[in-house]
């Protein structure tokens, strides 16, 4: 391991010190007058904004509908990628049957689809869970596939010897071996998720934060724009310590998140 | 039992050459037989011992385990690995229970089956325990101890200890020669350690460099049980010296 050991107070006073750092420069540009506030308002300013959201009813609900939307879609994302990702990764031609094809959506951006997507579906629900599930299916699959061809060839080879089949070997074997290196995918693309989200909700949508944030922009209510990109990034850092927390609770087994080697 | 019959084996390497990893050998194995096969490092030993279990197919010559061909894995064949080849996800009985399950015994014979081996091979202390959280000999115990449990015709072993310090390593060896003049079964043993070999084996069996041959082969007759001082013996030295001669030429 190349990276030094720090206990987990000295990691958490460290996280804590970058987004102090990152508050004072923020303070230090506002109040010296740098930029202008109707570009950048002050913390202060943000502070007010962010209790005056939440102070009227009508944020926590797009909080609400918001948190809905992204984790309905995620959900459908996670139901149809991982066994799909799981094929993949175990079998040559589905591999090649579908990799080509996500690879080619993979690199076309989502919000190139949009037009075409509210065409299809309309700018209801449906469309808002379209965008996010899309946002998340098509780099989570190949996450999975590649997460699942770690299983050591010896685990295999013991389990064919004990007369496991070959089903027997992917159900008993290779999921259960893969499960926290999958599990870990979808903290991954839960970043994804909240991406798809907020695209979803600035375009064509009427609730949900990505709204807050493009009516807030049109109204000239910066603090408000900041104070909802800043509410995001909270629910992505929480919907992030759930995932490490269970991945914990689930497989005290496995080994530690950053003993993975990712690439 | 086994009988080897003339087989080799090669592999395609990634730039298209063929490499010969075994190279006409034939041997045959008895019932309750305990045989060693030592040879240098990278003679093509493993692929032996995955020839005999099917997970290789030969590309040469033929595998005839109990009068028929061996054409896959059974769990006739139960191997084990030198690196530790235990289900991190499932905890000490039920890596020894997996073979069992698989099998669909009843959740009574699974049990008895189980407290049986881990009684055996002394880890009921960690019964509960994942494989992470134990030492290197008591992860190979499990290792031996899963595939004792699933009844095999045959062990097969692949260094089973040879990723064990030296203390460790002579007291499996202990364990090992014991369990076998307990559970009479007959034994395939690979090892690049002469010394081993001897304590363990009815026969040993010396392979060349790649390509494997077998060089020559010797019948094991010190007495059993064999304990740990049977190394410090006058014939077991000079038996040692004479393979590791024969070994050198």
């Amino acid at each position: 391991m190349i990276k030094n050991k720090t206990n987990n107070y000295e990691y958490i006073a460290l996280a804590i010190l970058s987004f102090v750092f990152l508050l004072i420069v923020w303070w230090l540009i506002t109040s010296f007058g740098l930029i202008k506030p109707f570009f950048l308002p002050s913390p202060s300013e943000v502070a007010k904004a962010v209790f005056q959201l939440f102070s009227q009813g009508n944020f926590i609900k797009d909080v609400g509908i918001s948190l809905f939307r992204i984790l309905v879609g995620f959900f459908v994302a996670v139901v149809l990628g991982v066994p799909l990702g799981i094929l993949i990764g175990l079998n040559r031609r589905a591999e090649a049957l579908i990799e080509p094809i996500v690879d080619f959506i993979r690199y076309t951006p989502i919000p190139a689809f949009i037009p075409l997507f509210i065409l299809w579906f309309g700018i209801g629900e449906l469309e808002k869970i379209i965008v996010i599930s899309a946002s998340v299916f098509f780099q989570l699959i190949l996450m999975v596939a590649n997460s699942v061809s770690f299983t050591p060839k010896q685990i295999i080879e013991s389990a064919e010897t004990l007369g496991a089949n070959r089903w027997q070997i992917i159900s008993k074997v290779i999921y259960p071996y893969s499960k926290p290196r999958i599990f870990d995918d979808l903290r991954i693309s839960m970043g994804w998720a909240w991406a798809g989200l907020i695209l979803a909700e600035i375009v064509g949508s009427t609730s949900g934060i990505g709204f807050v944030i493009i009516q807030s922009q049109r109204l000239l209510q910066t603090a408000n724009v900041i104070s909802a990109i800043i509410v995001v990034g909270i629910l992505g850092l929480f919907s992030d310590f759930i995932f490490k927390r269970l991945y914990k609770i689930l497989f005290p087994w496995a080994p530690k998140l950053d003993h993975y080697a990712r690439n | 039992m086994l009988e080897i019959k003339n087989i080799s084996k090669s592999f395609v390497q990634p730039d298209g050459s063929n490499i010969e990893a075994v190279a006409d050998i034939s041997l045959d194995v008895k019932r309750d037989d305990f045989v060693a096969i030592v040879g240098p490092s990278g003679c093509g030993k493993t692929t032996i011992l995955k020839l005999i279990a099917g997970l290789e197919r030969p590309t040469g010559g033929q595998l005839i385990f109990e009068d028929k061909k061996i054409i896959s894995a059974s769990q006739e064949r139960g191997i084990v690995f030198q690196h530790f080849s235990s289900f991190p996800w499932l905890s000490v009985s039920e890596n020894i229970a997996f073979g069992l399950r698989l099998k669909n015994f009843s959740e009574q014979k699974v049990k008895t089956i189980v407290s049986h081996y881990l009684k055996i091979t002394d880890l009921e202390k960690f019964k509960n325990t994942f494989p992470a959280n134990i030492s290197g000999g008591m992860q190979q115990r499990v290792a031996i101890a899963r595939t004792l449990a699933n009844d095999p015709k045959i062990l097969l072993m692949d260094e089973p200890f040879g990723s064990l310090d030296m203390q460790t390593r002579s007291r499996m060896q202990e364990f090992l020669a014991t369990l076998w003049e307990q559970n009479h079964k007959t034994v395939v043993f690979i090892t690049h350690d002469i010394e081993e070999a001897i304590f363990l084996a009815d026969k040993v069996i010396l392979l060349t460099q790649r390509p494997a041959k077998i060089k020559k082969e010797y019948n094991i007759k010190f007495e059993r049980p064999r304990l740990h001082e049977l190394k410090f013996s006058e014939e077991f030295f000079n038996l040692k010296r004479a393979i590791l001669k024969d070994l050198e030429f």
